[in-house]
């Protein structure tokens, strides 16, 4: 259950980020031609290109989590099933206590941006803040994934399978 | 004191628990944040303000550049270029991968990915071929680490725009001990050559080679754009990553049609997750950083290595020795944000050039990505190879010699390195 619905979230956010780093790229490509050809700087495309550098990299971060690919130090040999799984799930512990300040300090600093504009395109900074809780929620979501299947691998092996 | 000390423990006994390192620099700043009685707010402040940032904005560019010339078929052709060239030297596929390793740095800025798309191919060759499988493994690691030396380099990128030194200059900095390791590694894997018998390739008719060279040409003419661009003060490093992403897409979709346009979206979803990566550690490696400054550890830290010495070659040697250790651990880009502000107050306490400062700090910091625990280049190459990581490490360890060389050269005789930038950017030395 919690597996179908992560995975068609992970689809989504897929099909979402991709054609936002092009939007990025391009926007940084036009701004390079603009100054060069036609002499106007267009500061707002810079803001556009941050936007969707920032929103991409908190949902990419998030997926992540599910691929289980955040960098991580091994120090202990593959060979040491429990010790392994059992740091495993220690980590991802860890991890919780930092997921949940993203979601709850992140959201109260998003509030914060409620009333504070862009310069040039004189959004809400909210828009762009808000994606730290967001992408929390979205690691909560994936983490619990991960959670179950360590402690079912885990449980599996226990009973000797 | 004790704020420091929860700071530096919990971050590294975090990270030997096997915590992922960008959520280990998270929660040992959120412990030392509640320590000190501060609003937790300030991490999520702490994190935008880290990744906002312009020059950051090359980092997912040239990250991307790298897999789409390796999609777009453009590493092949490059291959053959160097086959062409120094294939029929004793030891041709040796000398191969380290000068393919000096193109594909010329154009993308990480290491891993040139470990990864140069070591599927040459690896397997290189066995078929008789080269033993640990030399093999850890010529193409250490010569993959010049992606981080030969400009452009994603590592040069974030600690010029975190420490305020001019990229460009950083940039060409990296020209000369770029080829300093590259022509030290050839000279090495021609000294094994001819001690163990190398096979070398039969020579490649003028024809044949002018005409690879040609189909060659308009991946090699990124890296003119590139830092002919910068140089020329055409556009910042931001900008030209850009240019050099349109470009490889165009060369990729248009001229060699390698990628099909339906391909597209997919690629650059995955793009965006593998971009994620180090980026979300250079978030949260943002709090640590101003954790750090709040705390004034530089100024400790720099106090305790005055009192040992102060000669300013001695403060170097003792950075180096710090930095390859802690490169082991921690990947290059973290190391930069959370150190620079203790690296850069050491230099000015000595009086170095801030050029100089960055080029060895860099070329320490791609160490690590060769050696246990955390090399990464090594476990890619290590992997393909299929043989361990601490055979792949041994075999690598008279290659490491020549980086440490490279770096010795750059405290001892910085002229030689600093000429370049120093002729193209008067204005970044003070």
């Amino acid at each position: 259950m919690l597996r179908n619905v992560n995975g068609k979230v992970e689809r989504l956010i897929l099909k979402i980020v991709g054609p936002v780093f092009l939007v990025y790229i391009i926007v940084i490509f036009v701004q390079v031609l603009a100054r060069n050809y036609i002499q106007v700087p267009l500061i707002w495309l810079d803001e556009v290109a941050r936007m969707c550098f920032q929103w991409t990299l908190m949902l990419g971060a998030a997926v992540a989590v599910r691929r289980q690919a955040h960098y991580v130090v091994e120090v202990i040999p593959k060979q040491y099933f429990f010790a392994v799984v059992g740091l495993k799930l220690f980590a991802q512990a860890v991890m919780v206590v930092f997921i949940a300040v993203m979601v709850w300090h992140g959201a109260a600093f998003a509030r914060m941006g409620l009333d504070r504009l862009s310069s040039a395109l004189e959004i809400p900074w909210i828009y762009i803040y808000v994606s730290l809780p967001i992408a929390g929620v979205v690691m909560v979501m994936f983490l619990a994934e991960v959670v179950i299947s360590d402690i079912q691998t885990l449980r599996s092996r226990g009973r000797g399978e | 004191m004790f704020p420091v000390v929860l700071l530096i423990v919990s971050f590294l006994g975090l990270i030997f628990l096997g915590v992922p390192i960008a959520f280990a620099i998270g929660v040992a700043s959120l412990l030392t944040i509640w320590e000190l009685g501060l609003p937790a707010k300030v991490i999520a402040n702490q994190m935008f303000s880290s990744i906002d940032s312009f020059p950051l904005l090359a980092v997912p560019f040239f990250l991307f550049l790298g897999r789409l010339m390796n999609d777009g078929g453009i590493t092949d052709r490059l291959l053959k270029v160097a086959d062409a060239f120094v294939g029929s030297v004793r030891g041709g596929l040796g000398h191969i991968n380290v000068v393919v390793s000096m193109m594909f740095a010329s154009i993308s800025g990480s290491a891993a990915a040139d470990t990864a798309s140069i070591g599927a191919v040459m690896i397997p060759a290189m066995k078929k071929a008789g080269y033993p499988l640990p030399y093999s493994v850890a010529i193409t690691a250490c010569s993959s680490i010049l992606g981080m030396i030969i400009p452009p380099s994603i590592l040069m990128i974030l600690y010029g725009a975190f420490g305020n030194v001019s990229i460009g200059a950083l940039f060409l900095g990296g020209v000369v001990p770029g080829l300093i390791i590259g022509l030290g590694q050839m000279a090495y894997t021609y000294v094994l050559a001819i001690h163990y018998g190398f096979p070398a390739k039969p020579r490649t008719p003028l024809n044949e080679t002018v005409r690879v060279t040609a189909r060659a040409l308009p991946p090699l003419l990124l890296p003119v754009i590139v830092l002919g661009g910068i140089t020329g003060g055409i556009f910042t490093a931001t900008e030209a990553a850009a240019v050099a992403v349109v470009y490889g897409l165009f060369l990729a979709l248009v001229f060699y049609r390698n990628v099909r346009l339906a391909e597209l979206p997919a690629m650059l979803g995955e793009a965006v997750v593998s971009y994620a990566l180090p980026l979300f550690c250079v978030a949260t490696a943002g709090v640590m950083g101003w954790l750090i400054a709040y705390l004034n550890i530089a100024q400790d830290v720099a106090n305790l290595i005055l009192s040992i010495t102060d000669s300013p070659v001695g403060v170097y040697l003792m950075l180096v020795g710090f930095l390859l250790v802690m490169g082991t651990v921690l990947s290059p880009i973290t190391a930069v944000i959370i150190f620079l502000p203790i690296l850069q107050h050491l230099g000015d306490v000595i009086g170095t050039n801030p050029i100089q400062l960055g080029l060895v700090v860099v070329m320490c910091l791609t160490l690590g990505q060769v050696t246990p625990p955390y090399g990464i280049c090594l476990l890619i190459a290590a992997q393909i190879g299929e043989i361990s990581a601490v055979r792949a490490f041994v075999a690598a360890a008279p290659i490491l010699l020549i980086v440490l060389t490279a770096i010795l050269i750059g405290i001892l005789a910085p002229e030689l390195y600093l000429y370049l930038p120093s002729t193209f950017f008067p204005e970044a030395f003070p």
